[in-house]
């Protein structure tokens, strides 16, 4: 259980500036009036971060991950979230087994 | 609702990524202890960071002599998407007490965020609710990492089970949740193949950052015609 010290000051570190990613966008909100494009623009924030998370992880790791994201994309319009986890997992197993 | 009720409604809205963050918490564990990394050091980066992409990027990074300012410049990089994140969401915290919302920009996270986001579009955000689902997130984020540690190399290859699919699983459901119209789709467009060719060509976590932008400027443009005087959707009866 040791606690080395150039660890803890490096995740000292690694915290400070998450933590300053985390309060920044708090802070300049409390500050700014958005017009119609930029009301626009925060409404796409979820889906255009989130869409930039995802999609190098869904599209460039290979045919099994790709087939699998669409599946999961094409279940999860219609069926709650657990159907659509199940759905996913279960697919990209059979498709790294039948795919390669 | 009480207090009560709306803290319990958080915690079941997100239940499905606690089950998916536990396999990725463990794998964490235990590579982190693999990494030289002590099992309180390793519980102690999760209770703290509590970012799963960073702590990820960064363990692999971990190394001595210990990289100080690529860990610090990897932090940035990979988490300035808080930045947006937060300012989205800071449109939403009216019902917050100063202290609230900046002890809930704590727990912010890609998975927390968008679902309160969702909640805030259907109903006022509670305090109640946000801390119900991103204290959930963090405790089983931070105990997954601490188990997992504690087990050492002994887990399997979570490939085997499809559980290193589980999060982009999760990230697909919550994604289809927020589609509205046609804009939507060219935001999605936009995001995921800018940000999947900025990931092929460009080093670093860049590309979270570039799709981002890619989707959000796609969508202002959408937007900027609303602007214009003649455009009454919604002002006429139908």
């Amino acid at each position: 259980m040791a606690l080395d010290p150039h660890n803890l000051l490096l995740i000292a570190l690694v915290t400070a500036v998450t933590l300053a990613t985390r309060v920044g966008g708090a802070l300049i909100m409390a500050r700014v009036q958005l017009g119609p494009s930029a009301k626009g623009a925060f409404e796409a924030m979820p889906v255009a971060v989130m869409t930039a998370v995802l999609a190098p992880a869904a599209l460039t790791q290979g045919w099994p991950e790709a087939l699998a994201a669409v599946i999961a994309i094409v279940v999860g319009l219609r069926a709650p979230m657990y159907v659509v986890l199940i759905t996913g997992m279960v697919c990209v197993v059979l498709f790294r087994m039948w795919l390669s | 609702m009480s207090v009560r009720k709306e803290f319990a409604a958080g915690a079941f809205a997100i239940s499905p990524v606690l089950a998916a963050a536990v396999p990725i918490a463990l794998l964490f564990g235990t590579l982190s202890v693999s990494k030289g990394l002590s099992i309180a050091e390793t519980f102690l980066m999760s209770i703290t960071v509590y970012a799963g992409a960073l702590q990820f990027v960064a363990i692999d990074q971990w190394g001595d002599p210990l990289p100080v300012g690529l860990l610090a410049f990897t932090a940035l990089v990979v988490n300035i998407r808080h930045v947006l994140m937060g300012a989205s969401l800071g449109r939403s915290l009216g019902g917050f007490s100063p202290l609230q919302k900046y002890a809930g920009m704590f727990l912010l996270t890609d998975e927390g965020w968008a679902f309160a986001e969702q909640r805030a579009r259907r109903a006022a955000l509670t305090p109640a609710f946000y801390f119900g689902s991103g204290l959930a997130l963090w405790f089983t984020w931070s105990t997954g990492t601490l188990v997992g540690a504690l087990l050492g190399t002994g887990l399997g290859d979570p490939a085997a089970f499809g559980f290193d699919f589980a999060f982009t699983a999760v990230f697909i459901a919550i994604l289809t949740g927020f589609w509205s119209n046609w804009r939507t789709g060219a935001v999605l467009l936009a995001s995921g193949a800018v940000s999947a060719l900025v990931k092929l060509a460009v080093p670093d976590a860049w590309y979270i950052m570039a799709g981002a932008a890619a989707g959000i400027i796609v969508a202002a443009v959408l937007h900027a015609e609303d602007e214009t005087p003649n455009h009454t959707d919604g002002l006429m009866p139908s």
